[in-house]
C-alpha cells in the first residue's frame, strides 16, 4: 500500500468526488416534491399492464393503481355492445362487493372508463387457481405432492366452506362453485373468486335500505338457460329449477370429491352425456377411486345426493361433519381403564389402528372358520356349513351396521366398544373355547361401556347377565335380569347359587355351588347347553383344584344325554373306576356348535365301563388315564382315538364287534380282550 | 426538508450546547474519516488512536472559536490534521528514535505544500461524504435501485445496465434518476450537518 500523500489519484476516487461537486453545482435547492403533489398529479387512476385471465362474459386485467400505488386485477366485459348487456356485470360487482370475508375476493372500485365500459377492481392474487394444483397433483408432480398433502387440501376445503357458509348467511348463493374458482395463494391463502352466476335469495329481515334497494335491482327475470359448469352444477341446475343454498352444498361436495380423488365428479367427453350423469347421479363412488376411509367417502357421497333432501341440509353440516372426521373424536375425560388407553391409542392412530383392526379380525376370523370346520366330523360339517353362512351374513350386517354408524357420525366411542362386543362374542365363536376369560372379560368391559352410554339398552342388559353369569359372578347377575326369555334359563341356577353362603369375588366359586348351578341349567332342559357349555369352559379353564369333579361331570352328562334312560354313573374314587350303563347314552364329554371338550381328564380314571350304551365317539376319551376300557355293545367304529391314549393296555370288545383290519392298527402293547 | 431547518445542525450544537450527547455525535461522525486519513498517511499504529482522540479534541476545542467566514471547513480540517499529526510525530521522534515509519511520514508531511495537502483532503472528504451517503440510502431502498445507480456512475450505457440488472431500459432510467434525485438531497443533507 502506497502512502497517500504520494500515490496516485484512483479514478474511482475521482468519480466520487465528481458526483460531489456534481450535486453542488447545482445551486437550485429545490424543495422535495410533496406527497398530496405527486397524488393530485395523477391524472388516469389505472395503467392497464396486461390481460391475466378471461372468463365468459369479462376479461380479468392485471393495471396499476397509479393513486394507492399498488397493483390490481380488473375485470372489464369483453363485449363492448350496448349498455343494457352489461347488466349482469355490474350486477355481479355490486353482489361480490357485500361480501367481507377473508376468503372472499374483495372488490375496491366498481366504476365507468372512458370507453364508457363498466369495469370493478379487485385483490390481484400471486399463486394458482386449485384447478391449476389439482392439475399437477393428478400429473403426480413431486413437487406439489410435498407441498400439498390431503390434509393440507383438507383445511383449504373448510376455509372454502367459511366462505360459503358466511355468504349464505348474508344469503347469497355461489352457483358456480369448482376449483377453477378457488385461489390458492403463495402463502395458503384460500379465495372464492368468480361471483358472476351468483344469486340473492330472499326471505330475510331487512338489513338496511340499501341493502334492500340493491336486492330490488337484481331481481332477474327467471332465465330459461342452463347456467354451471358439468361436473360441478347440481341436479335441480341441470333440471333448471330454482337453487338453494343446497345447491352450493353440492357444489362444494364436487369440489371436496375432486380434492380427495384427484377425479372430477364427472368425467364424461361431452357436455350433454355430463350433465344426463349429473342428473342422475351417476357418480363413482370417491374410495373406489382412492385410497381412503369409507368415512370420508360417506361425507363426499352425502353431499352428492341428487334429491337436495338427502344431502347435508347446509354448508355447516357438512363442516362439521368434516372437522369431526379430521380431528377423531374423543373428548371427554374417562376413568382411567384398559378402554381408555384403547380409544387414546386408537385415537393417535386413527387410520392405522381401524384397518388393522378390520384386517386382522376378518383373517382371523375367516381361518378359524375355516380350520373348524375341517376338524369336524361329516355329521357337524352339515351344522358348521349352516352356521357359518349364517355368522357371515351375520358379520356383513354387523360390518355393515358399523359402516354406517361410524360414517354418519363418527362415534368413535361407541363404534370402538361395538368392535370390542363383537370380537369377544361369547356365543358366537370359536376362541371362547381357547381363551374363555380374556373373552369373557373384554365382553365385559365393552358392555360396561355400552351400559354406561345407553343404560336401559335391554340387548347389552341381557348379555351383560349372561356374562357375568359364565364369569360365576352370580350375585351381580339380578341388576340386570329383565324379561328376556334367554335370561329364563339361568334363572333356576341363580336361585340355586343363593342359597349357598361363600366368600364372593374370586374366579370361581366353591365346587358344591358350581354343581348346584349346572344342575339348575339341566333342570331347565337342553336349550340350556349353549350356556352350560360356556360356564364349565370356563370353570374348567379357572379351576385350580378339580377333587369331586366327577359331579360336574355327571350333571354335564346328564345334561348332554338328555333321553339317557336306564341311567347309571358309577365312579368309585378308591379303584379309580367309572361305569356308565344306559339306552341313549351317546356324550361322554360336552359340545358345541364350534367343538367339544372332553371331560375325563379331570378326574383320576384307569378303568372305564362304557359297554351297552350308544356311545360312539372316542375322542371324548382324549386326555384321560384310562388302562382299561370295556367298549361292548356301543356303537363305536373308529378305533383311532386310542392311539392317542399312553397308558390304554386292555380293552374288552366282542368279536364280531371289529374287522380285523381295524383291530390290526392297534399296538401291539394292548391287550384285546374278546368277551360277550 | 423543513425537519433539518429547524433543527440545529451538530456543528452548532457543538458550539452553543457542548453537552455529552453531541460530543459523542460528533465523535461516531468524524472519527471514521480520521481513522481512514491516518491509516491511508501510513501512521504507525501504536499512534493512531492517540493521535485520532488528539485530533478529535483539537477540533472539538476549536469549534467555538471557528466563524463559518474564516474559511472552509475542509481547509479548517486539514490545518487541525496536519499540525496535530506533525506535532505527534515529531514528539515520538524524539523520545524514540527508532521509529523508522515515524521520520518517513514526517518528512511527506514537510515537504507537501499545505494547498497539496488540502486537496487530497478535499478529495478524500468528498469521496467520504459520497460513500457515508450511498450507506445510507443502501439500508432504506431496494437493491436493484442502488445497484442501477452505481453501475451508472460507472458510466455504464443504461442498455446494458437493463440486460446486467434484467429490467426494462425505463426502469433503469426511471431508477437512475430518481435515486440520484434521492442521493443528491441526502448528501447535502449530511453536508449541512457535518461540514462548517
Amino acid at each position: 500500500m502506497s502512502n497517500i500523500l504520494e500515490e496516485q489519484i484512483s479514478d474511482e476516487k475521482i468519480a466520487l468526488s465528481d458526483l460531489y461537486d456534481d450535486v453542488f453545482s447545482d445551486e437550485s435547492d429545490v424543495a422535495e416534491p410533496s406527497s398530496l403533489d405527486y397524488l393530485s398529479s395523477q391524472k388516469d387512476r389505472y395503467e392497464i399492464e396486461d390481460e391475466i385471465g378471461h372468463g365468459g362474459a369479462k376479461k380479468i386485467i392485471r393495471v396499476y393503481d397509479t393513486r394507492a400505488r399498488r397493483y390490481l386485477a380488473m375485470a372489464i366485459p369483453r363485449s363492448k355492445s350496448g349498455s343494457s348487456d352489461h347488466n349482469s356485470f355490474i350486477h355481479e360487482s355490486w353482489l361480490t362487493a357485500q361480501l367481507d370475508h377473508p376468503n372472499i375476493i374483495k372488490i375496491h372500485e366498481v366504476g365507468v372508463n372512458k370507453d364508457h365500459l363498466p369495469f370493478f377492481t379487485m385483490d390481484l392474487k400471486n399463486g394458482h387457481s386449485l384447478e391449476q394444483i389439482l392439475k399437477c397433483l393428478a400429473n403426480k408432480d413431486a413437487e406439489y405432492i410435498e407441498r400439498f398433502p390431503l390434509t393440507k387440501l383438507l383445511d383449504f376445503f373448510i376455509k372454502i366452506c367459511d366462505a360459503i357458509s358466511y355468504a349464505h348467511s348474508i344469503n347469497i348463493l355461489h352457483l358456480d362453485l369448482k376449483p377453477a374458482n378457488i385461489q390458492i395463494g403463495q402463502y395458503g391463502e384460500v379465495v372464492v373468486c368468480d361471483w358472476g352466476l351468483a344469486k340473492i335469495i330472499g326471505g330475510r329481515k331487512s338489513l338496511n335500505l340499501n341493502r334492500d334497494m340493491l336486492e330490488l335491482d337484481l331481481v332477474e327475470d327467471e332465465s330459461p338457460l342452463i347456467m354451471g359448469t358439468p361436473g360441478y352444477m347440481a341436479p335441480e341446475q341441470v333440471a333448471g329449477q330454482a337453487p338453494t343454498p343446497l345447491t352450493d352444498v353440492y357444489g362444494l361436495s364436487a369440489i371436496l370429491y375432486h380434492l380427495v380423488t384427484l377425479t372430477p365428479t364427472i368425467n364424461t367427453e361431452g357436455c350433454t352425456q355430463a350433465l344426463e350423469h349429473t342428473a342422475v347421479g351417476k357418480i363413482q363412488a370417491a374410495n373406489e377411486l382412492a385410497d381412503i376411509s369409507d368415512g370420508l367417502s360417506s361425507i363426499i357421497m352425502k353431499g352428492l345426493r341428487v334429491d337436495p333432501k338427502e344431502r347435508y341440509q347446509s354448508v355447516l353440516a357438512l363442516q362439521n361433519d368434516l372437522s369431526k372426521y379430521l380431528q377423531g373424536y374423543v373428548t371427554k375425560a374417562e376413568d382411567p381403564s384398559v378402554i381408555k388407553e384403547a380409544l387414546f391409542f386408537y385415537r393417535r392412530n386413527k387410520m392405522i389402528c381401524l384397518q388393522a383392526c378390520f384386517f386382522v379380525f376378518l383373517i382371523v376370523a375367516s381361518t378359524m372358520g375355516f380350520i373348524a370346520s375341517l376338524q369336524q366330523s361329516w355329521k357337524s360339517e352339515q351344522e358348521a356349513r349352516i352356521q357359518a353362512e349364517e355368522s357371515a351374513l351375520k358379520r356383513k350386517q354387523a360390518l355393515d351396521l358399523y359402516l354406517k354408524e361410524k360414517a354418519q357420525g363418527a362415534e368413535v366411542k361407541n363404534n370402538f366398544a361395538d368392535v370390542l362386543l363383537w370380537n369377544y362374542q361369547i356365543y358366537n365363536s370359536k376362541n371362547f373355547t381357547e381363551n374363555p376369560e380374556t373373552m369373557l372379560l373384554n365382553a365385559l368391559k365393552g358392555l360396561e361401556y355400552k351400559l354406561e352410554q345407553n343404560p336401559n339398552d335391554s340387548s347389552s342388559q341381557m348379555r351383560m347377565a349372561l356374562t357375568l353369569f359364565i364369569l360365576q359372578r352370580y350375585e351381580q347377575v339380578p341388576k340386570f335380569m329383565g324379561s328376556q326369555t334367554e335370561l329364563k334359563i339361568i334363572e333356576g341356577a341363580l336361585k340355586y347359587a343363593a342359597d349357598f353362603q361363600y366368600s364372593k369375588g374370586h374366579k370361581n366359586v366353591p365346587l358344591p355351588v358350581f354343581i348346584s348351578v349346572i344342575k339348575g341349567l339341566r333342570e331347565f332342559g337342553y336349550s340350556s347347553v349353549a350356556t352350560a357349555y360356556r360356564a364349565i369352559a370356563y370353570d374348567i379353564k379357572t379351576r385350580d383344584n378339580f377333587d369331586n369333579y366327577e359331579q360336574v361331570i355327571e350333571e354335564a352328562l346328564k345334561l348332554w344325554n338328555d333321553h339317557w334312560e336306564n341311567m347309571v354313573f358309577d365312579y368309585n374314587r378308591e379303584a379309580q373306576s367309572l361305569r356308565i350303563k344306559g339306552k341313549n347314552f351317546l356324550n361322554l364329554g360336552i359340545y358345541d356348535q364350534f367343538g367339544q371338550i372332553p371331560l375325563l381328564q379331570y378326574i383320576p380314571i384307569q378303568h372305564l365301563d362304557i359297554s351297552d350304551t350308544d356311545f360312539e365317539d372316542l375322542h371324548y376319551l382324549a386326555g384321560s388315564q384310562i388302562e382299561t376300557l370295556d367298549i361292548r355293545h356301543t356303537k363305536v367304529k373308529d378305533l383311532s382315538p386310542l392311539l392317542k391314549l399312553p397308558e390304554l393296555r386292555r380293552i374288552i370288545l366282542t368279536q364280531v364287534q371289529f374287522p380285523q383290519e381295524a383291530l390290526e392298527t392297534l399296538p401291539k402293547t394292548i391287550e384285546l380282550n374278546f368277551s360277550k | 426538508m423543513s425537519k433539518w431547518n429547524t433543527r440545529y445542525t451538530l456543528i452548532q450544537r457543538a458550539q452553543n450546547s457542548p453537552d455529552n450527547d453531541t460530543w459523542e455525535e460528533f465523535v461516531s461522525s468524524y472519527k471514521k474519516f480520521i481513522f481512514y486519513m491516518l491509516n491511508q498517511m501510513q501512521v504507525p499504529q501504536n499512534l493512531i488512536d492517540d493521535l485520532a482522540q488528539e485530533i478529535l479534541l483539537n477540533l472539538w476545542s476549536k469549534l467555538s472559536l471557528y466563524a463559518k467566514e474564516k474559511g472552509k471547513f475542509r481547509s479548517w480540517l486539514t490545518r487541525v490534521i496536519r499540525n496535530s499529526a506533525t506535532d505527534s510525530l515529531k514528539k515520538e521522534q524524539r523520545y524514540n528514535k527508532r521509529q523508522e515509519n515515524a521520520s518517513e511520514v514526517l518528512e511527506l508531511l514537510e515537504n507537501i505544500s499545505e494547498s497539496d495537502f488540502e486537496k487530497i483532503i478535499d478529495r478524500e472528504w468528498r469521496s467520504y461524504m459520497v460513500e457515508i451517503t450511498l450507506d445510507s440510502l443502501e439500508s432504506q431502498l431496494s437493491e436493484t435501485a442502488i445497484e442501477v445507480f452505481k453501475l451508472s456512475l460507472k458510466q455504464l450505457p443504461t442498455e446494458e445496465i437493463a440486460a446486467q440488472m434484467n429490467i426494462t431500459t425505463g426502469s433503469v432510467y426511471t431508477l437512475k434518476n430518481r435515486v440520484k434525485e434521492k442521493f443528491s438531497r441526502r448528501l447535502k443533507q449530511l453536508v449541512r450537518e457535518l461540514e462548517f
